[in-house]
């Protein structure tokens, strides 16, 4: 397995599994290169995506939180922990580290870990210690970081190069150094770092702080069917999770209402929202017809609000209710809006897929040529574009079912003379076509059909269709 | 209530009568006949009112009976109404529902034009509509049978639409006027236009006046705590206060 990025026009290796760092691969080597080490055979390539990198590792630092109340993620690839006094929880700082490494294994990671005084010094420990899983006590901290590179120091490339030149190459070196000529001989940054892995430098880290799911609940004394009581439990709780909503400036995209009916299973109502939101008022009137179905069985006894999806959703600057609503003083985004609340409105009480956009597809067969798709799911712009859809003229109105219908024409080919429709033969007076419209090819089934685009004598236009393998006639559609 | 005033007391002007499709477009129940036997619902002539309505509203089409062919509200080069992607489709299972849809379209704010499918509106729900659209200043158009002529609503206007033999057998519709609460006709029988449609491009043309020019004005009546307006004298006073 190797994980690839484009780096100056060629492709390097940015990671790799174990297997072929056994095999010889390094870091930063050409692909080409490392593909030839093992003939390309069994090789697993992938493209380096750090932002999913990035969010795995922000979630496993919310993970982490059940060994240390503080944990930073340490960008590209770990994670600083304070445990001061959590030890005692796990049964020593080492048990902590042995819990703490076979979590992430059984996740599917292989971690080095390591415990010090200083963030630094853990972090050398870790990643250049001759052993992981070590513990560093306080008074041992100069010893152990002492025949560390200095590269462990967390110093950028340039500062380890640069000490490389004067044979500075181990953290002992450079503590027995003196002080005062740090500075002046290297950068800022090597006497800041040194401090901070033997702690006489202060280091802060930004811990992440995992984002509780907003759930409300609220028990009664006992079950009850009293509706009354339930509506108003139901408002309560929407009231509070639309507070909880506004303190993190998010709304909800999708809520769940359980109902904890005694004996049974709780009865959940969805609501589904188009846009977020955190208005409670209008939450209410969306789960109202839900609730009022919503089987209550022997009592309920208690109800709990969660909110299953949330997306942020900024604070607006409250206006006054315009009294007069004219046509011209609607903007775009206003209509927009009202909109989606109506689509949301619709959707929760008819069903998401009743309420529907239509979209272009890629079909040149007029019955498979658009599609409506619920409106929840459909982006509004999407295949609506005259691309790809044909610029012939069809009919306005298109039959679900073609109407089996009877034709006189001269010969099968030629122009119609009399149609039968709406229960009387009627006669033509004007014909266009045909337009021959092929099944689509990838699609194996259904045969050739020529259209003809025909007026009957009382100015009816009518879109026929006759399928060239049985020769019958068909009402594919009318223009009204 | 300053809402609904405001919503009843719109009046259409000369300007926007002659063109006919304007008419279509002012708040309220557009009744729209046809025959139902051997015709569909005039959806190429909705989606050419469509055109001419807001630019930034949405349409909803409520009821399968009267969803167009999407190949008709497919953008065009030069003259993109976007109507395709401003279009939602409600699928009604009954007429309960297709009401409910309707009336909750109608008090959108962002819904420019509600089509629907209304055959067996009874008189109650017409009503509950027409004050739905009235007071929130929508407008809809209601697909009717033609055997429903004589049954009674409150609907703002009633249309009769049918097809037309054209002389260059292009596609075209008569579309009468049948009813229209608030018109004063200045010319009788003024009330019929031609509507074509450029089979190349599929465009639905201007609204053509069929018997000579119409000079007709419409003045919504003053919402009056009677109920009974006198007819002349208030619609004129109706008029000059808007102005």
């Amino acid at each position: 397995m190797l994980i690839v990025a484009d780096e100056r026009q060629r492709r390097v290796v940015v990671r790799c599994c174990e297997r072929a760092h056994a095999g010889g691969v390094r870091t930063g080597m050409p692909l080409a290169e490392a593909r030839a080490l093992f003939d390309g055979a069994g090789v697993r390539i992938e493209a380096h995506a750090p932002k999913r990198d990035q969010a795995a590792l922000r979630s496993l630092a919310v993970w982490a939180h059940r060994f240390s109340p503080t944990v930073a993620v340490d960008e590209p690839d770990g994670l600083l922990l304070d445990v001061s006094g959590c030890g005692a929880v796990f049964g020593g700082e080492e048990s902590l580290i042995e819990q703490a490494c076979a979590g992430l294994h059984r996740l599917g990671f292989r971690a080095r870990a390591a415990i010090a005084p200083t963030y630094g010094g853990a972090w050398a420990v870790a990643r250049y210690g001759c052993e992981a899983g070590r513990v560093a006590p306080h008074e041992e901290l100069t010893a152990v970081l002492g025949p560390l590179p200095v590269a462990s120091l967390r110093l950028s490339a340039e500062a380890v190069a640069g000490l490389g030149e004067v044979g500075v190459e181990r953290v002992g070196h450079l503590i027995e150094l003196p002080r005062s000529s740090l500075p002046r001989r290297f950068s800022g940054e090597v006497l800041l770092q040194l401090d901070r892995a033997l702690g006489r430098a202060i280091e802060t880290i930004d811990p992440v702080r995992p984002t509780p799911p907003i759930a409300v609940e609220r028990l009664f004394g006992g079950p009850t069917t009293r509706t009354d009581a339930i509506e108003r439990t139901v408002r309560e709780l929407l009231a509070e999770m639309s507070d909880r909503l506004g303190e993190r400036e998010s709304g909800a995209r999708s809520v769940e209402v359980s109902l904890l009916r005694s004996d049974l299973a709780p009865e959940r109502l969805t609501l589904m929202l188009g846009r977020p939101c955190r208005d409670a008022k209008r939450l209410w009137t969306l789960l109202r017809p839900q609730l009022e179905t919503a089987h209550l069985g022997f009592g309920v006894e208690g109800v709990r609000v969660h909110v299953r999806q949330a997306a942020r959703l900024r604070h607006e600057q409250t206006r006054h209710e315009q009294a007069q609503r004219s046509e011209s003083d609607v903007s775009a985004s206003e209509a927009e809006r009202a909109m989606t609340e109506l689509l949301d409105t619709l959707s929760n009480r008819l069903g998401a897929d009743r309420v529907l956009r239509a979209r272009a597809r890629a079909s040149h067969l007029p019955e498979r040529a658009f599609e409506r798709r619920p409106a929840f799911e459909t982006d509004t712009e999407a295949g609506t574009k005259a691309a790809g859809i044909t610029a012939r003229d069809r009919p306005t109105v298109l039959f679900d079912r073609p109407v089996p219908t009877e034709v006189v024409a001269l010969t099968p080919d030629g122009p119609v003379h009399r149609v039968r429709w709406g229960g009387r033969e009627r006669s033509v007076i004007a014909c266009r076509g045909p337009e021959r419209i092929e099944p689509e090819w990838w699609r194996r089934h259904g045969s050739a059909r020529d259209y003809f685009a025909v007026q009957a004598e009382d100015g009816l236009w009518l879109w026929l269709a006759r399928a060239h393998a049985s020769g019958r006639w068909y009402v594919h559609g009318v223009w009204a | 209530m300053m809402a609904v005033r405001a919503g009843l007391e719109r009046h259409v002007t000369t300007a926007e009568c002659l063109s006919g499709a304007a008419l279509c477009l002012a708040s309220g129940l557009h009744e729209w006949f046809h025959d139902g036997g051997a015709e569909s619902p005039p959806c190429g002539v909705f989606a050419g009112v469509a055109a001419s309505a807001h630019k930034a509203k949405g349409f909803v089409w409520v009821g399968q009976a009267c969803w167009p062919y999407p190949h008709a509200l497919r953008s065009r080069g030069t003259t993109d109404h976007r109507l395709m992607a401003r279009s939602l489709f409600v699928k009604a299972l009954h007429r309960a529902e297709r009401v409910w849809a309707i009336e909750v379209a109608l008090r959108c704010v962002g819904v420019g034009l509600v089509i629907g499918d209304g055959r067996g509106l009874t008189m109650a729900e017409s009503r509950r509509l027409q004050l739905a659209a009235s007071a929130f200043g929508g407008a809809a158009l209601l697909v009717r049978s033609e055997s429903e002529l004589k049954s009674l609503s409150a609907a703002r206007t009633r249309w009769r639409v049918s097809p037309r033999v054209e002389a260059d057998h292009a596609q075209a519709w008569t579309v009468e006027l049948l009813r229209c609460k608030g018109l004063r006709p200045t010319i009788e029988g003024a009330r019929r236009w031609v509507v074509r449609r450029d089979h190349a491009t599929g465009e639905i043309g201007e609204w053509q006046a069929c018997d000579g020019a119409v000079a007709a004005e419409v003045v919504e009546r003053p919402a009056s705590p009677g109920g009974s307006a006198s007819a002349d004298g208030s619609v004129r006073a109706a008029g000059s206060r808007i102005a």
